[in-house]
């Protein structure tokens, strides 16, 4: 069963208003992406800053009103969710953001922090011992002590930080983490830390991860699958091996030799993208959009 | 759990680096002193406000002595006899017959002490039938230092309430155009930018002209505080939505939502404070414009009125040279508006710069 399925999803976001009878002006920050992610197997979204990365995520989790284009989570649509249905979505995929230093509210304590989180199941952690059980929970599964409790962000690293916001995203106990960024703010060591612990995380809370990078190492290390963006498309999408073995699009070429030493490739001056290119399978699991 | 070892917010954190500033701690206790003294107006002035005594008419500040002869006795003031000089000019002469005791804790005119407990008692008086005046006398004879703690009442809280209007009246239209933005925001901010565009001080006479002029102290004194709060929320609404704009965009404020927190909570909880710790200095650097707003309408008449006490109506007796030459105390409601504007502005600067994160280091 397909965990979550994109279908077509678009959304082009207006940087020029409508004149009167005219068309406006749009960045195509996400352009008729499909995509699928099944229960345990890792994804990771690569491509450079400003690709749609960070609003397809933003679209997934229902940050973003998409356009057009469908949502369906365990094959149902989420789209039209509303009220209970919509709170059940939303404990099902969580996020943790880029930024260590701004995903914390300044103000909030480390157990203010968390117990917002659970704000969607006020009823099952009605008392305060429920409450102090499960963060004490959380905080072992990301190794922090106890004692930080009633501290405030600024006085943590930026890996204790995200340490905090991971544990944050697992309150509800979700079943898809989206990490947009989640170790590129972070020094090599800590990022190498904060890995590890996310692959203790999925084997002991059964998570699926949708990466989202431009570091190729850290994909290389964490995904099953890699599917590669550029200009609000996905331009190939296959195995992680099959792509850093045997990439197929230029601009899968030019990441890679950017990121590692692959066969130096010509640095060309700018893909172009055909209006009609779609995704066609070459080899089994290997998509590459082509016209 | 939760251990008692003290860990600070960043707001905790500003206040430390406030106290540790002598200037603004100085003025915090000026502010203090003057707002406790306008809290216990009553007992601490030596008279009422409207205790007229016209044969002592711009008296000049009595001294107290100490001394009886080179001998250190209670404190005593001499008697005064009003006697015109042969050009016709007013001269208190000193009568070294008569000698009143001042007293501590004298009785005096009947009050309530905090609108509550009613008593006689006053912290300073003098025997009858002398009169004491710590800081000089009016045209009609009424003790100037009395009337400055009863008009430090006016002049005082006006700015405190009409900042509260101001401010709750600009949070809620600053807050909604930020946070909806689109349509909401465009018609929000045009509406404030009409209001700001007003000529201040005219749209002040206008409105004031409006208010029926049968009213009575109490009802001019809010009508005054809705007119300057009515002109004081605009800016005050800018701010606070370039602040929602910027912060609505927080990966905090992404972080919450999609935890589904609502967007009340949200508002309330990590938009809002937010904005309050950034406006808290300018709310203290606008509070000033209200005590000068008040000042200059009572100052010309339109505000507080005779026999109630304001600092700018009592200025308006200094508003002629001759007056001001014949009796310079008169000029004491300016030097207490002085102190209080710079007062707050400097605490309003010094608090910007606690709270401004960028400036941490030092």
């Amino acid at each position: 069963m397909i965990l979550l399925e994109l279908k077509n999803i678009k959304k082009y976001f207006p940087i020029k208003r409508k004149s009167w009878g005219g068309q406006g002006a749009f960045v195509k920050a996400v352009d008729q992406v499909s995509l699928s992610i099944y229960p345990g197997e890792n994804v990771s979204l690569v491509g450079e800053s400003g690709c749609g990365k960070t609003t397809l995520a933003r679209i997934m989790i229902k940050l973003i009103q998409q356009d057009s284009g469908s949502i369906k989570l365990e094959g149902q649509e989420v789209a039209n969710l509303k009220g209970s249905k919509f709170r059940k979505f939303r404990k099902d995929i969580q996020m943790v953001f880029q930024d260590p230093f701004n995903s914390l509210d300044p103000r909030f304590t480390v157990f203010h922090i968390l117990k917002e989180a659970m704000t969607l199941e006020k009823v099952r952690y009605r008392h305060f011992r429920d409450q102090e059980q499960r963060i004490k929970e959380l905080l072992a599964a990301v190794d922090l002590p106890v004692n930080i409790l009633n501290r405030y962000p600024h006085e943590f690293s930026g890996g204790e930080r995200q340490r905090i916001a991971i544990a944050r995203a697992l309150v509800l106990n979700p079943k898809l983490l989206i990490l947009d960024e989640a170790v590129s703010s972070l020094d090599v060591l800590i990022q190498d830390q904060i890995l590890k612990l996310l692959q203790e995380l999925q084997d002991k809370f059964q998570l699926t991860y949708l990466f989202i990078s431009h570091n190729l190492k850290v994909v290389r290390r964490v995904s099953h699958k890699i599917a590669v963006m550029y200009k609000g498309k996905i331009v190939e999408m296959a195995a992680t091996q099959e792509i850093f073995q045997n990439p197929l699009h230029p601009y899968t070429k030019e990441l890679l030799s950017a990121a590692i030493e692959y066969k130096s490739v010509r640095r060309s001056e700018d893909i172009n993208i055909h209006p009609n290119a779609q995704l066609v399978e070459k080899e089994k699991g290997h998509f590459v959009l082509d016209v | 759990m939760i251990n008692n070892n003290r860990h600070h917010s960043q707001f905790q954190l500003a206040l430390q680096r406030f106290r540790g500033n002598k200037t603004a701690m100085a003025c915090v206790f000026i502010l203090g002193f003057l707002y406790f003294s306008a809290v216990f107006a009553e007992f601490l002035s030596p008279y009422s406000y409207k205790d007229e005594q016209r044969q002592y008419s711009y008296c000049p500040p009595t001294p107290v002595h100490f001394f009886d002869q080179g001998r250190l006795t209670w404190p005593y003031v001499y008697g005064l006899q009003l006697s015109f000089n042969e050009f016709y000019k007013r001269e208190y002469v000193t009568d070294v017959n008569t000698k009143y005791r001042v007293k501590l804790f004298a009785s005096g005119e009947s009050y309530k002490l905090l609108g509550l407990i009613p008593t006689r008692v006053h912290l300073l008086g003098v025997e009858s039938p002398g009169r004491i005046y710590l800081l000089g006398a009016d045209s009609r004879g009424r003790d100037i230092f009395s009337r400055l703690i009863f008009g430090g009442r006016v002049s005082l809280s006006i700015g405190l309430i009409g900042v509260l209007i101001s401010f709750t009246i600009g949070l809620l239209i600053g807050g909604a155009a930020g946070y909806y933005g689109g349509r909401v925001d465009n018609y929000l901010m045009r509406l404030c930018e009409m209001v700001i565009m007003f000529p201040g001080f005219y749209l002040l006479l206008a409105l004031r002209s409006a208010v029926p002029d049968d009213f009575n102290s109490v009802q001019v004194y809010f009508a005054i505080i809705l007119i300057l709060s009515f002109i004081g929320w605009a800016s005050l609404a800018r701010i606070i939505r370039g602040m929602c704009l910027s912060l609505r965009e927080r990966e905090y404020v992404l972080a919450a939502k999609s935890l589904g927190v609502n967007d009340f909570h949200i508002i309330t909880q990590h938009i809002l404070p937010h904005t309050l710790s950034y406006s808290i200095f300018a709310v203290m650097l606008s509070i000033p414009g209200y005590i000068l707003g008040e000042s200059a309408l009572s100052l010309i008449g339109l505000g507080i009125q005779d026999p109630f006490a304001s600092w700018g109506n009592m200025l308006s007796d200094a508003m002629s040279i001759v007056r001001i030459k014949f009796a310079p105390w008169i000029l004491w409601p300016a030097f207490f508006i002085f102190l209080t504007v710079i007062c707050f502005n400097i605490i309003g600067n010094v608090l910007r710069d606690c709270l401004d994160p960028n400036l941490k280091g030092n």
